[in-house]
């Protein structure tokens, strides 16, 4: 097989990790995992919002008056191409700021990779999150072909968050969310191709990983705790 | 020994973007948050707001009737349904000498928010710039009704929309003196 081939390279990050990365560290390219991965992302968005919306609406509708229903319709429509949009053009800016924290820590942790080969790395890492939202789009879609009434029961968790009944405060919940297996994975394959890309041992390679994971543990829960505290004030 | 000419200079950045990020989050925090709501039964912190002819107003103008504040926003849908319901509510007003005030959130360079407001509301229409005002009441999110007897005191505070027999309920409610009626919020301590 062509190791330059972008969809041979995704599919050794699933089977043969290491040989991925290895041959990243020879020619670092991004623009297939992010045509894969974006256009993934936003294909599942554009099916999944519309089911959400609809149970939504279908839990709100009897509370509503004509107008407000004919409004949210409006609202929703944007809404759906909107959020389509947007999973497409935030994934490579997402991946830009992963990257540029990976390669600050790496170069704190005595690493001279260059900025291209690490956003190379996670790039190609980020196919786990498409295989994650693949399973969410389909437990939502068993869900709602199930019968379900609820729009909370469309909340898929997938990390130690699932095993917590009731409310979670936001930033507990974003911590526990954080520990799922496509999440472990993730961090797994960054591990796997800082090690390599980086040409770091495994210890410095754990120290990078685990830096750039409390980071983003600290930041994701310290942005929910003040998301959550704005939203707070529900209505009953 | 090989020498890492970047590793200063990263950590520095790295140092500086935890310390802009920690500080965004405060900011956000400040800016955006809604204080500790006022306590039930007791009388609401001294706010000024703008009315209609921009002359500065208060509460305070109400002491010795009893007053249905009701803040709301220009583009808020479940608001303008509000507004139905508020003129519904006009009669009943009357009959109870209730005052009630709809106080809007204005925006810099947006239009005056008391025309937009609905100006066929028999009830005077004030400003609160950026939404600054309710959230020191301790919330966010509108419609947010308060509702104060003659003395200024809160009696009572609901969030969401209200229709006209839960208005009319929680007005009654104030006949019992000195009871209070719990709000529907939760807030996160």
């Amino acid at each position: 097989m062509n190791p330059s081939s972008s969809a041979v390279r995704l599919a050794w990050v699933i089977w043969s990790p290491s040989r991925a990365f290895h041959a990243l560290r020879e020619r670092p390219t991004w623009l297939g995992a992010f045509l894969v991965i974006g256009l993934g992302s936003a294909g599942l968005t554009w099916l999944t919002v519309p089911i959400v919306q609809r149970v939504s609406m279908d839990a709100l509708s009897p509370a509503l008056t004509a107008p407000q229903i004919q409004q949210i319709i409006q609202v929703s429509d944007f809404a759906h191409w909107a959020a389509t949009a947007a999973a497409f053009l935030t994934t490579p800016v997402s991946w830009f700021v992963s990257a540029f924290l990976l390669w600050l820590i790496a170069q704190v942790f005595e690493g001279l990779p260059s900025f291209k080969s690490i956003f190379a790395v996670v790039a190609h890492a980020n196919l786990v999150s498409l295989i994650s939202a693949c399973l969410v789009a389909i437990l939502i879609l068993m869900k709602t072909h199930g019968g379900v009434a609820d729009p909370d029961d469309l909340d898929i968790r997938l990390g130690l968050d699932l095993f917590w009944r009731g409310e979670l405060p936001p930033a507990l919940r974003v911590a526990l969310a954080s520990f799922n297996p496509f999440n472990l994975w993730y961090y797994g394959l960054l591990m796997v191709g800082t090690t390599t890309v980086c040409r770091f041992s495994a210890i410095r390679a754990t120290g990078v990983i685990g830096s750039f994971w409390a980071l983003n543990l600290a930041f994701g829960s310290g942005f929910a705790w003040v998301i959550g505290r704005l939203t707070a004030t529900t209505p009953t | 020994m090989m020498r890492y000419p970047r590793k200063s200079g990263s950590l520095a950045v790295l140092l500086l973007l935890i310390a802009g990020a920690a500080s965004g989050l405060l900011w956000l925090q400040a800016a955006y948050l809604p204080g500790a709501p006022p306590q039930l039964g007791q009388p609401l912190p001294s706010l000024t707001f703008t009315d209609g002819g921009k002359n500065q107003i208060g509460f305070g103008r109400f002491l010795g009737r009893k007053l249905l504040a009701v803040f709301v926003d220009p583009e808020c849908g479940f608001c303008q349904a509000q507004y139905q319901v508020l003129r519904e509510f006009h009669q009943e007003a009357s009959a109870y000498s209730l005052a009630v005030v709809v106080v809007v959130r204005q925006e810099p360079g947006a239009p005056v928010a008391a025309d937009q407001a609905d100006s066929t509301l028999p009830f005077p229409v004030w400003i609160d710039a950026h939404g600054q005002l309710r959230r020191k009441l301790g919330t966010s999110r509108v419609p947010a009704l308060f509702l104060l007897d003659e003395d200024g005191i809160l009696r009572t505070r609901q969030v969401g929309y209200q229709a006209l027999d839960d208005i009319v309920a929680f007005v009654r409610h104030l006949d019992r003196p000195q009871s209070v009626l719990a709000s529907n919020e939760t807030v996160t301590p």
